[in-house]
């Protein structure tokens, strides 16, 4: 079959994109990544597509732009998000691609002005035309929410069609916090890299820290010693933990029930100050860098953190077992925001939110790296795809969390935390890691210590198409829960 | 003498209004194990939003800002009629307590013209959310407070509280029961508290009341917040005067007017700690799950009209 209507279109590597992402959900692969960068020595651009193939492993490729590229979204909607942002990255043309408005470019940016390609200096205010999809019929009305909410929360634009409190269409508008950090990357030194990574999504930090410097390590074939894949490890899990305790914390706050919110941040909290104790930072900035981390863990803070630990898993579970024992919550959670299977499997959901919509799939299993190599651990995983499954599997990813790191904290042995990356050499090179909201991929390439390319696969990006599936069929005042029980990162998805 | 005591509680239940929603945030955050702020602090943001600047969008009429100040005069024309430690309202007539009624029901119809007349789409969502509880509320508060002014054969509220405060605590009948079931339920509803509105939320789709008032600011913001606060005071006194009037003076000695406000803090205290309690253990209901706590409550008033037929004077 071919997917691409446009006429000489189609390209072998697009041919064989189309073929592997096509067939049944458990013989087809899951598109991880699609993006653009510029070939310098030969003066061309370049599209790359990362995809995990069942059984192979992640698998990169790539093909050529000749001004335009055929789309594959009519095989995989996937890659719908993706396409568009290569479009208004690099000002190619898509063939039959459903929905080719732009994404990053908002109304007050030039059409004809293409960050990656052209000069982001002094770039005129423009008046662009953007086209909201309408629905139309008796009683339908319009509900624009944000980019400004009534609380301080990241900006992005949500357009409800809907009949009385019914939702029947949501329209994403995001791209408000686009900072040009792929831009950015580009001319950064490899070893301040990780720095601009920091500040890619807040909450995750450290993910995308370990992300870049793994991808970095990958490029130039070295690898971090152990101890450093192990603090690596227990700061992975301690992020994980705190941001699922947060997000079950914020979940109960959304409900208006208070107690086990107000219990969740201080056990948030908790961790966090132990953090400091323990590694001097509570988000863990600064500790990974390209080829091992900046610090140890010492005895005596191995010691406190494994009591930190124990304490907040301990206390948090018990804080969430009275929370969905509760008739009250229960109610408001079952049956909320039913994002299908199908649906999530189409879009190639990722983290949590397809472990909720019964796709088991984490990558520190499937694709192990650094101290995950090797590991044995449960992923919880649930099929009711609704807002208790996602708090669900966040409440028992919690535990496994724990228990990995006090498994770690018993192997620490004093050795190298850092090895040396070669400087003077051309790499390229990516790494996956799962990050708290799913599979976090970084894409380097660079050249005598620089860095040329860096593509950053968030997973919110990949996610965010998936909201308004599980909205449709909701009633309006459920879709801050429904938003919330996904908790996707906006200035992680913008970039 | 008299005339000077009803005045002095009228201005107690508009001046302690903001002490009451401190006290309630208060312990709240106590049940939480967290500080908490102090229970003055609704006078200081009160006080902060008097000297700010009044917005008013561009697209709305005068009735934007008359809106407020007129609901909160109505608001304080309601408390006028409520005996709380002496046993006279400041205003009694026969059927005040209809007259009562349909003052808040105004004093809402005029907030949600303000909150259309605001022209954000939020103003719009959450007056009609409001405009489908208070129609759903007005059956049931009309109807158990008639309950009640049958059972006593009394057409003021100062009259029916003057009969019950007359009648054995321990013999009260069901129709008394009943009525306080369903005026209980429809207090919540009508001061938008837990689990039908979260006064305290900041996701302007889950509002009902808040999202009506979402483009107000300035003193416009702290009549209404001010109101709405005295609306929560009067509904708790308005229990307390109906259902456990035991102990209000009605003779002008230092004595009985001392006891009559010892009891009523009390009183209030268990329903303070009652509101903290209860807010603390449930969610917020689904949007559409409030009808049926209406409906409970009309069954229940309607229950206690029926009784009233059987009740031996």
């Amino acid at each position: 079959m071919d997917p691409m209507p446009g006429e000489n279109a189609t390209t072998p590597t697009v041919v064989e994109v189309a073929r592997l992402l096509q067939g049944p959900p458990e013989n087809r692969a899951r598109l991880v990544s699609l993006f653009g960068s510029i070939d310098s020595s030969l003066k061309r651009t370049m599209v790359h597509y990362i995809l995990d193939v069942p059984g192979a492993g992640y698998r990169v490729l790539e093909d050529m732009m000749n001004g335009s590229v055929p789309s594959i979204t009519p095989v995989s909607p996937a890659a719908a998000w993706y396409e568009r942002e290569l479009k208004d990255q690099y000002g190619v043309e898509l063939f039959g691609h459903p929905d080719p408005r732009s994404l990053l470019l908002h109304e007050n940016w030039p059409g004809n002005c293409h960050p990656m390609v052209d000069s982001t200096q002094a770039v005129p205010w423009a008046d662009e035309h953007y086209e909201f999809l309408q629905v139309e019929g008796d009683g339908v009305c319009e509900v624009a929410v944000g980019p400004v909410h009534a609380g301080i929360i990241e900006p992005g634009h949500f357009r409800f069609s809907v009949v009385g409190d019914n939702v029947l269409f949501l329209e994403l508008r995001h791209f408000y916090t686009h900072k040009g950090t792929e831009r950015l990357f580009q001319g950064t030194p490899v070893s301040s890299g990780q720095m601009l990574a920091e500040s890619v999504s807040g909450d995750n930090c450290f993910a995308h820290a370990v992300a870049y410097c793994q991808a970095i390590e990958e490029a130039h074939a070295v690898t971090a010693p152990p101890l450093a894949q192990l603090v690596r490890l227990i700061g992975l899990e301690l992020e994980r933990m705190v941001a699922h305790i947060a997000d079950v914390g914020a979940l109960s706050g959304d409900i208006a029930f208070m107690l086990p919110a107000a219990y969740c941040s201080r056990i948030k909290e908790d961790l966090l100050q132990t953090s400091v104790r323990v590694i001097g930072s509570r988000f863990w900035r600064g500790i990974a860098v390209p080829g091992g981390v900046t610090r140890d863990i010492s005895p005596s803070a191995a010691e406190m953190l494994r009591e930190a630990v124990m304490q907040a898993s301990g206390e948090f579970a018990k804080m969430a077992a009275i929370m969905l024992d509760r008739p009250s919550v229960q109610s408001r959670f079952e049956a909320a925001g039913v994002l299908h299977h199908s649906v999530a499997g189409d879009l190639a959901v990722v983290g949590p939110v397809a472990r909720a919509s019964g796709i088991d799939a984490d990558i520190r299993r499937d694709h192990p790296y650094g101290a995950y190599r090797g590991l044995n651990f449960e992923i919880p995983s649930l099929h009711y795809g609704d807002v208790l499954a996602r708090t669900r599997v966040r409440i028992d990813e919690v535990a496994c969390s724990a228990q990995l790191i006090l498994d770690a904290l018993t192997q620490l042995q004093a050795g190298p935390i850092r090895t040396e990356v070669p400087q003077d050499v051309a790499f390229e090179g990516f790494s996956a890691i799962e990050s708290p909201r799913g599979e976090l991929l970084y894409w380097v390439k660079g050249e005598a210590g620089m860095l040329t390319r860096c593509h950053i696969k968030s997973p919110s990006f990949q996610n965010w198409p998936a909201l308004p599936h599980a909205v449709v069929g909701n009633v309006i005042a459920d879709f801050p829960l429904i938003n919330k029980s996904f908790n996707l990162s906006y200035s992680g998805c913008d970039r | 003498m008299t005339i000077a005591l009803r005045l002095a509680q009228f201005v107690f239940l508009l001046l302690s209004a903001p002490l009451l929603l401190g006290a309630i945030t208060r312990l709240k955050a106590i049940l939480q194990r967290r500080r908490g702020a102090s229970i003055w602090r609704p006078y200081a943001e009160l006080g902060k939003l008097f000297r700010k600047e009044d917005l008013v969008p561009g697209s709305a009429s005068w009735l934007f800002r008359a809106a407020p100040r007129l609901a909160f005069a109505l608001t304080v024309t309601a408390v006028a009629f409520l005996p709380i430690v002496w046993s006279n309202g400041l205003l009694s007539f026969a059927g005040d307590f209809i007259v009562l009624v349909y003052l808040l029901a105004f004093a809402r119809f005029l907030m949600m013209l303000g909150a259309f007349d605001g022209g954000s789409s939020f103003g719009g969502m959450g007056a009609s959310r409001e405009a489908m509880v208070s129609v759903l509320a007005e059956a049931p508060l009309v109807l158990s407070l008639v309950a009640l002014a049958v059972a006593a054969r009394a057409g003021s509220l100062t009259a029916i509280v003057a009969w019950t405060g007359a009648q054995d605590f321990f013999n009260i009948s069901v129709v008394h029961v009943l009525a306080f079931a369903a005026l209980t339920l429809v207090a919540i509803a009508e001061t938008g508290r837990l689990p039908v509105d979260n006064p305290a939320t900041h996701l302007e789709l889950t509002m009902l009341h808040e999202a009506m008032v979402l483009e107000y600011s300035g003193p416009s913001l702290a009549l209404i917040e001010w109101a709405q606060a005295i609306k929560l005071n009067l509904m708790i006194a308005l229990l307390i005067a109906l259902f456990a009037p035991w102990g209000i003076a009605s003779g002008v000695t230092a004595g009985a007017i001392l006891l009559s406000i010892g009891l009523y803090v009390v009183k209030l205290g268990i329903a303070i700690v009652a509101i903290a309690v209860l807010e603390s253990c449930v969610a917020k209901l689904r949007m559409y799950a409030v009808p049926e706590i209406f409906g409970i409550a009309a069954a229940l008033s309607i229950l206690a009209i029926v009784f009233t037929l059987m009740m031996k004077r």
